[in-house]
């Protein structure tokens, strides 16, 4: 089957009215291709709308006037809060996503430095620590489409560092699409190959710069 | 300090509750208030003659059917309620209507319609609950956070394992709340509709030694309902609760 581009062409996202906080454009005449495996930062101000245009990539929010074609699937989504489960352990909340093969649940934890956390209720972790797992739960379903919102704010650098790495490998190895929003420079120099920078309001592409970002950044 | 001895530290209130009520009998008198060791006897003379557990069985019975028939036609009520607006707003004002109707008055009602019968019994002992664990319920499933349901679909769960893995573990704190407001609910009523129509179980028996103004055997068969309904508590509601709460800081 011939490889298809992710197309997602948002005209306009609107937050409705409610208790008294008056109705907000947000998103408008948005309009992004994204070709199989390509790697794809989106930068901007906080609250520009990155987190809400990551919900609309992962089909999660439909209340747009626009459309997302060709979304490829499994999709693994790194949340910009953790959620995951509290009443599962470590392990069980990989093992949840991973119903077929829970088997690999402890490889995962052990790739990412977490294997005596196994038995550890979320409430018992570090927001790092969390925050690895809800990366290992987004990769370990070996997606096609992977997003991640704000990934690595909570780590230190060097754990960064090493998950950059994980994601990196990752993804080349599964040829997955890569949609990441962020603020860190770090994380586009470390991942993507192209940078969507979101300005306005309501926000619009401002600019998007196949590797001349990176290039920069590096 | 552990779960444990904590639990045992209330033990003690048990003998002061149990002294006052000594105390009380010796002011008030023996006969309208007979002493915890009048008691007692009288409730191992019923057990011996078998008067007792043969009507407790009954009751007993009652009120597990009931009780359970409650807890799974309310919280199916409940969730539906709480996960559709639409259906939440059509129906919402006839549970607070049910929710309201004495009960006395759906027991008189279900037995003119059913029948002093068993079935009638349950009937009404369960639609008097129903209401109270579906807007509990209700209140549960809108409580739910949205950020996991949004991650079982992301990770495609499907509805069952969204039900099992994800819902009902957010709903477990308003289920126990339920499960044992209505457990005390739901025996009371019992006790009612067997006094009302049926020749057996614990409400028979207290309304037989009402009209024989027999306190001690009133207070012995109350006594060993109240006794039965705490055990379930201890046996029961703790342990769960303590297992499926195990996940909090």
């Amino acid at each position: 089957m011939a490889a298809v581009t992710m197309h997602i062409a948002i005209r306009c996202k609107e937050y409705p009215k409610r208790k008294g906080v008056p109705a907000r454009r947000i998103l408008e005449n948005f309009d992004l291709h994204l070709q199989p495996g390509e790697t794809c930062a989106i930068i901007g101000p906080s609250g520009i709308g990155k987190s809400s245009l990551l919900q609309i990539a992962a089909g999660l929010d439909r209340d747009f006037d626009g459309a997302v074609s060709e979304r490829p699937a499994p999709v693994g989504y790194l949340f910009q809060t953790s959620r995951l489960l509290p009443w599962l352990t470590a392990l069980q909340n990989l093992e949840i996503v991973l119903p077929h093969a829970p088997e690999k649940a402890p490889h995962w934890l052990s790739r990412i430095g977490l294997e005596e956390a196994a038995h550890v209720y979320p409430a018992h972790l570090s927001v790092g620590m969390a925050r690895r797992i809800a990366l290992a739960r987004a990769l370990c379903i070996e997606p096609r489409l992977l997003l991640l919102d704000e990934p690595f704010t909570a780590l230190d650098r060097e754990t960064a560092r090493s998950m950059q790495s994980l994601v990196r490998e990752e993804v080349a190895r599964l040829g997955a699409t890569l949609l990441i929003a962020t603020h860190s420079w770090s994380d586009v120099a470390a991942l993507v190959e192209r940078t969507v920078t979101l300005g306005g309001s309501p926000a619009g592409i401002v600019s998007d710069s196949p590797l001349l970002q990176r290039r920069a950044a590096e | 300090m552990t779960e444990g001895i904590r639990r045992w530290q209330s033990f003690p209130s048990v003998f002061i509750l149990l002294a006052l009520w000594q105390a009380l009998a010796l002011l008030i008198g023996n006969r309208l208030l007979p002493s915890p060791l009048v008691v007692f006897s009288t409730l191992a003379q019923e057990v011996s003659n078998g008067e007792l557990p043969f009507h407790l069985s009954f009751s007993l019975a009652r009120v597990c059917i009931a009780f359970t028939v409650a807890m799974l036609i309310g919280t199916a009520i409940g969730l539906t309620l709480g996960l559709s607006e639409r259906v939440d707003q059509w129906f919402y004002p006839w549970l607070v209507v049910f929710l309201n109707i004495p009960a006395l008055i759906v027991i008189i009602l279900t037995y003119i319609w059913l029948g002093l019968t068993e079935a009638a019994l349950l009937i009404a002992v369960a639609a008097n609950k129903i209401p109270s664990v579906a807007i509990t319920l209700r209140e549960g499933t809108r409580a739910l956070d949205r950020d996991y349901a949004e991650m079982a679909q992301v990770y495609e769960f499907g509805a069952l394992k969204t039900l099992r893995a994800v819902i009902l573990p957010q709903l477990s704190p308003y289920l126990f709340a339920a499960a044992r407001n209505g457990l005390s609910l739901v025996w009371k009523i019992v006790l009612v509709a067997e006094l009302l129509g049926r020749s057996n179980g614990v409400g028979f028996q207290l309304q037989t030694y009402f009209q024989l103004f027999d306190v001690p055997r009133v207070i012995a068969y109350a006594t060993a309902f109240v006794g039965c309904v705490l055990v379930m508590e201890v046996g029961l509601f703790m342990p769960l609760e303590q297992l499926m709460g195990r996940w909090r800081r």
